[in-house]
């Protein structure tokens, strides 16, 4: 009794002290983790049980792809092109960054994707002079919806596909439509909130265009052959996840596989590469599982398990709650800790009910949830940040005015297109 | 609100942070700011010149040819002290007759730079005198309000590994608010 007492207040403690980020959320996991090892609440035996090594393995193969891609200059060769695609136009620029930055977000990790081509956007509306608050917030939205989309487009699907042995072609079937109606909507819903500030007169559409038409894309490819191998690699890395299932290997083998191939083949200093891996972001998986494993200990995930089906007769029932519970919380909390809470509470669900159709309502609550406050997911709070320091001033209520319309309606209409999936009309 | 910006200041500073200031130095090479897209209307242009300001470059000649049409003063500054020290030590005879050799090479080196800058479509003025090779060419800069002002890196003095620009050029672009391009 008095273990479950502590793990659940270490658990309560720690993310109090992650939504607060008075320290660092990895340092926060950390100790949590080393409390409950200390007290043998998680016996030393049981950490590699609680460890998932597909999710830290996937995320760090990834991670190594995204940093030697990175050094060849491939993100902002993107981010030129896709604004020479725009010529001038608000509507398109809008239209264009959005699109690319779904896209991207749905193959590589949201953080590095907004953090690229932020800087692009605001250079493109800076030279359009018209606000650029709805196209920072379209990009916020476009990398949140773009991510849920597949198996490692956020980490909350990397550690959902890993515990519930889901694959790649899974995410795609299940949650790329619902992201691709999502995308949609909010681009819709962006433009009826914004439509007035994205004009700009015929002149200075010209004089935009011939501004942008003189940067040159090749200029920022600092390594051309680093360039085609990433290329190469991150093309064959995806082809690969599409048929991991049918050629029975695990995902973070996919990815490790194109870690080490770019490594070999790039011949670039691996010193320096696995410096850059976001160990931050690792150590913090690991403290998470661990003390999410001190509640698996103890009993707490069964008993919340047991209270949360006491009032939950159907599939379709737990599918609205969790979508919706995991939505809100997410808003609020990282959506990485409170999937690492989630995860054990739907299995222990299995017992008694067909958990497969929730987790896609976790999945969708967990990404989309993230676009309902400023804090919401990591995307979130890098875009504001960017924008902060390059004068741009979003404020929380600037945010949660328009996220939160975002947020209700994309996890309605991916409820709905669940719903209609799995329980019928 | 305070507490929410704070917030996300925070969270921004341990996400991604130090990855961002990377990002933005790397993304400077390439675009330009927004003052930088603004080009400078230049009417007026100065070329402060000396015995240790070089050749001009080619490259030189051909940035000014963007601004057919503007007028230039190719100025030959000879140090007043100098001279005024030869005169103490050597007498004045000897004083002149090394003024008169400044200003025959400074009319020679200012008519071979004239010629050539006309060839681009440029109205040049020369003019040659004894003074302060920096102060008068700020003088000059903000007298003559010149929209541009250009110097040989080694203009007042010769450079050398440790300090390539000349501390004349250093103490002139300090006092000033002008467009400069350094050679």
């Amino acid at each position: 009794m008095e273990q479950t007492v502590i793990a659940v207040a270490v658990f309560l403690f720690t993310y109090a002290l992650i939504i607060s980020e008075r320290v660092h959320r990895t340092v926060a996991a950390l100790f949590g983790a080393a409390v409950v090892l200390f007290l043998k609440i998680v016996p030393w035996e049981a950490v590699p049980e609680h460890l998932d090594l597909d999710t830290i393995f996937l995320l760090i193969g990834m991670m190594i792809i995204v940093n030697t891609a990175k050094e060849s200059g491939l993100f902002e060769f993107i981010a030129i092109k896709t604004a020479k695609f725009a010529k001038g136009s608000p509507m398109k620029v809008l239209l264009l960054f959005s699109v690319v930055t779904a896209v991207i977000s749905s193959v590589l990790d949201n953080v590095t994707t907004v953090l690229l081509l932020t800087p692009m956007l605001l250079y493109i509306t800076r030279l359009m002079e018209i606000n650029p608050i709805p196209f920072l917030l379209s990009e916020v939205f476009s990398s949140n919806i773009g991510g849920a989309a597949t198996l490692i487009g956020d980490p909350p699907n990397i550690m959902i596909g890993s515990a519930a042995g889901l694959s790649f072609n899974d995410f795609i079937f299940n949650m790329g439509p619902i992201a691709a109606v999502d995308l949609v909507v909010s681009l819709g819903l962006i433009y009826l909130l914004y439509r007035n500030v994205m004009r700009v007169n015929k002149a200075k559409r010209d004089r935009i265009l011939s501004t942008i038409e003189g940067l040159n894309e090749e200029e920022a490819i600092r390594d051309y052959g680093l360039f085609k191998k990433s290329v190469t690699v991150i093309i064959g890395v995806v082809l690969l996840f599409f048929i991991h299932d049918r050629l029975g290997i695990e995902p973070a083998v996919v990815a490790l596989t194109g870690a080490s191939v770019l490594l070999m083949w790039s011949r670039k200093d691996p010193e320096g590469i696995l410096e850059r891996v976001e160990w931050t972001a690792i150590f913090f998986f690991i403290g998470l599982f661990i003390i999410v494993g001190s509640l698996v200990e103890t009993g707490v995930i069964d008993v919340a398990a047991r209270w949360i089906l006491g009032y939950i007769d159907t599939t379709g029932e737990a599918l609205v709650i969790i979508a919706w519970f995991s939505a809100i919380a997410s808003a609020i909390v990282d959506n990485i800790p409170l999937t690492a809470a989630m995860i054990p509470l739907i299995k222990a669900m299995g017992s008694s009910m067909n958990v497969y159709p929730l987790w896609w309502a976790l999945s969708l609550g967990a990404c989309l949830g993230g676009n309902g406050t400023a804090i919401g997911a990591s995307a979130n709070v890098v875009v504001l940040g960017i924008a902060a320091r390059e004068g741009v001033r979003i404020t929380f209520m600037d945010f949660l005015r328009v996220g939160l319309i975002i947020m209700l309606t994309t996890v309605g209409i991916g409820l709905g297109l669940l719903w209609i999936r799995y329980i019928g009309v | 609100m305070d507490i929410f910006s704070r917030l996300i200041q925070r969270k921004f500073r341990n996400i991604a942070g130090e990855r961002y200031e990377k990002i933005a130095r790397r993304y400077r090479e390439f675009l330009l700011l927004p003052e930088e897209l603004v080009l400078p209307e230049i009417n007026s242009i100065l070329i402060p010149i000396d015995r240790f300001s070089g050749e001009i470059p080619s490259e030189l000649y051909e940035t000014l040819s963007a601004y057919s049409g503007a007028s230039v003063t190719v100025v030959y500054v000879s140090e007043k002290r100098t001279l005024s020290l030869i005169e103490q030590t050597l007498g004045k005879e000897e004083a002149e007759k090394l003024r008169r050799a400044k200003m025959d090479f400074a009319g020679r080196l200012s008519r071979e730079i004239a010629s050539r800058l006309e060839k681009y479509g440029l109205r040049v003025e020369t003019r040659h005198f004894l003074g302060s090779k920096s102060d008068d060419v700020i003088k000059l800069m903000e007298n003559e309000n010149f929209d541009l002002l250009i110097l040989s890196r080694s203009y007042g003095s010769e450079v050398t590994r440790t300090s390539p620009v000349s501390p004349v050029v250093l103490k002139i672009v300090q006092h000033l608010e002008r467009p400069v391009i350094i050679y």
